[in-house]
């Protein structure tokens, strides 16, 4: 089958997990023997051209409406995530509110929404009244992201993100002022820092925080396997978020917000699997160093949570559902009607 | 000829009964009020007697000449039913306009960041 998949320009997989999620997606449905041609947007000259358009994010989404043949070429909309839920924090009430309507105008105008989480889909499902929106897989989890560094001998917890995304800034704020502070008094723990992060050396050196501005993906794999724990104190944000997945996928239990664990299974006792839920800065200061403490939990955390993402965000997993997904679609599948 | 949205430069929905139109060409979104999305939902075509009358205080027709002037309706050879009247809500013909969505629309700055900083490279020179 021939797929058109569009975003706004070039794929830049190695700077922003929004690309890394479209690119696996490309290898996911290449894998499947369909022909897949990624275009951006403002590139794409006719959809006629091919039997099943995919759109990457709102932004291009919407241009794409204006595409010659979109009527005419079954279509999905891989949404990412719910961006005006993250977005109130950052732009304020009236603009969400904007992007919500342009959002539902995408879900409204593609044969089927695709979002990482069940409960993304379900917000569409609910919010139009009908069934159009399913989850799947956003990223895949193989060898290539494990890292081959053992635990490291001293207790070391990391916070992966970038500096130019809102809610990593907020977290790094409180993690810095609020959270680190509090377990470095009861432990000699490292904390690793990965992004553009500008922390006063004083303060690295007092609380023995290593910043790694840049790292290639197998010096990431080994700083996150090699950790005791991964800390996402996020504040707001939405969708599941990639730095926790690949967190759990390298066998670190992750200590974060609700915020930070969108998108994982609950278990049968309420937690998530993988981690610890920690909502404000003294149960996570608490929960970092009752499992800091504890190797036996630590263990069973890791276990679970790489259980859990090769259960979910395996190759197998992602061809699965995207096998299922293209095929319904090309049917004229609207789910529902 | 009939009055409609223009295309391909512009995309246009109505959702909870307010009408939305993005700018394709510069990214500006638009939002009505209940009254102008009354109006609009009927597109292509206008009544003509509707075209004449005033709601809220002001003409249908300076309110379809601003969004011509805008570049978002446009005159078309297109085929129309002109739609019954309708029941308005009293809000007015109004509209809210945000151009800085531009950049949102078509980036999504929250996922970009600038390389060589933030999410790690592909395989290299480790710093």
């Amino acid at each position: 089958m021939r797929i058109c998949i569009s975003d706004a320009g070039p794929l830049t997989p190695h700077n922003d997990a929004g690309s890394r999620a479209t690119s696996d997606l490309i290898q996911t449905l290449e894998s499947l023997s369909h022909h897949v041609s990624f275009t951006p947007v403002s590139e794409v000259d006719d959809l006629r051209d091919f039997d099943l358009f995919i759109a990457s994010r709102p932004g291009p989404a919407v241009h794409a409406l204006a595409l010659p043949g979109f009527d005419e070429v079954p279509s999905v909309f891989f949404g990412h995530d719910l961006h005006f839920q993250r977005m109130v924090s950052v732009v304020g009430h009236d603009k969400a509110e904007a992007f919500r309507r342009l959002e539902m105008m995408c879900w409204r105008s593609y044969d089927l929404t695709v979002y990482p989480s069940s409960e993304e889909a379900d917000y569409v499902n609910l919010t139009l009244g009908e069934l159009r929106a399913v989850q799947a897989p956003i990223f895949v989890m193989g060898d290539a992201e494990l890292g081959s560094a053992a635990k490291s001998p001293e207790p070391s917890c990391v916070f992966v993100g970038s500096a130019s995304h809102e809610p990593n800034q907020a977290s790094v704020e409180v993690l810095i002022e609020n959270i680190w502070p509090g377990v470095r008094e009861c432990s000699a723990a490292q904390l690793h820092l990965v992004g553009d992060w500008q922390i006063p050396e004083t303060v690295q050196e007092e609380l023995s925080i290593s910043i790694h501005t840049s790292l290639s993906e197998m010096a990431l794999n080994n700083v996150v396997s090699a950790s005791w724990l991964s800390l996402a104190p996020l504040p707001f944000g939405a969708g599941v978020k990639r730095k926790v997945i690949h967190a759990l996928h390298c066998g670190t239990p992750v200590v974060g917000t609700r915020f930070a664990f969108q998108g994982i299974d609950r278990t049968e006792g309420g937690g998530v699997w993988g981690g610890v839920q920690a909502d404000d800065a003294a149960s996570a200061v608490a929960c970092t160093l009752e499992l800091l403490a504890d190797p036996a939990v630590r263990a069973e955390k890791s276990q679970e949570g790489q259980a859990w993402v090769q259960s979910h965000y395996s190759s197998r997993s992602s061809l699965t559902r995207w096998s299922e997904i293209v095929n319904e679609v090309q049917r004229g599948y609207r789910p529902g009607s | 000829m009939n009055l409609t949205w223009r295309h391909p430069g512009v995309v246009s929905d109505t959702v909870d009964g307010v009408t939305i139109a993005i700018d394709l060409d510069n990214g500006s979104y638009y939002q009505f009020s209940k009254d102008a999305s009354l109006i609009l939902n009927g597109l292509p075509g206008v009544d003509v007697n509707l075209l004449g009358s005033e709601v809220g205080g002001i003409k249908v027709q300076t309110f379809v000449d601003e969004l011509v002037q805008l570049g978002l309706l446009e005159m078309r050879s297109i085929d129309a039913v002109a739609s019954a009247p309708p029941n308005f809500v009293g809000d007015g013909l109004s509209f809210q306009t945000f151009t800085d969505l531009a950049h949102i629309l078509m980036l999504d700055p929250i996922h970009d960041v600038d390389p060589p900083m933030g999410w790690p490279h592909s395989d290299g020179p480790q710093t």
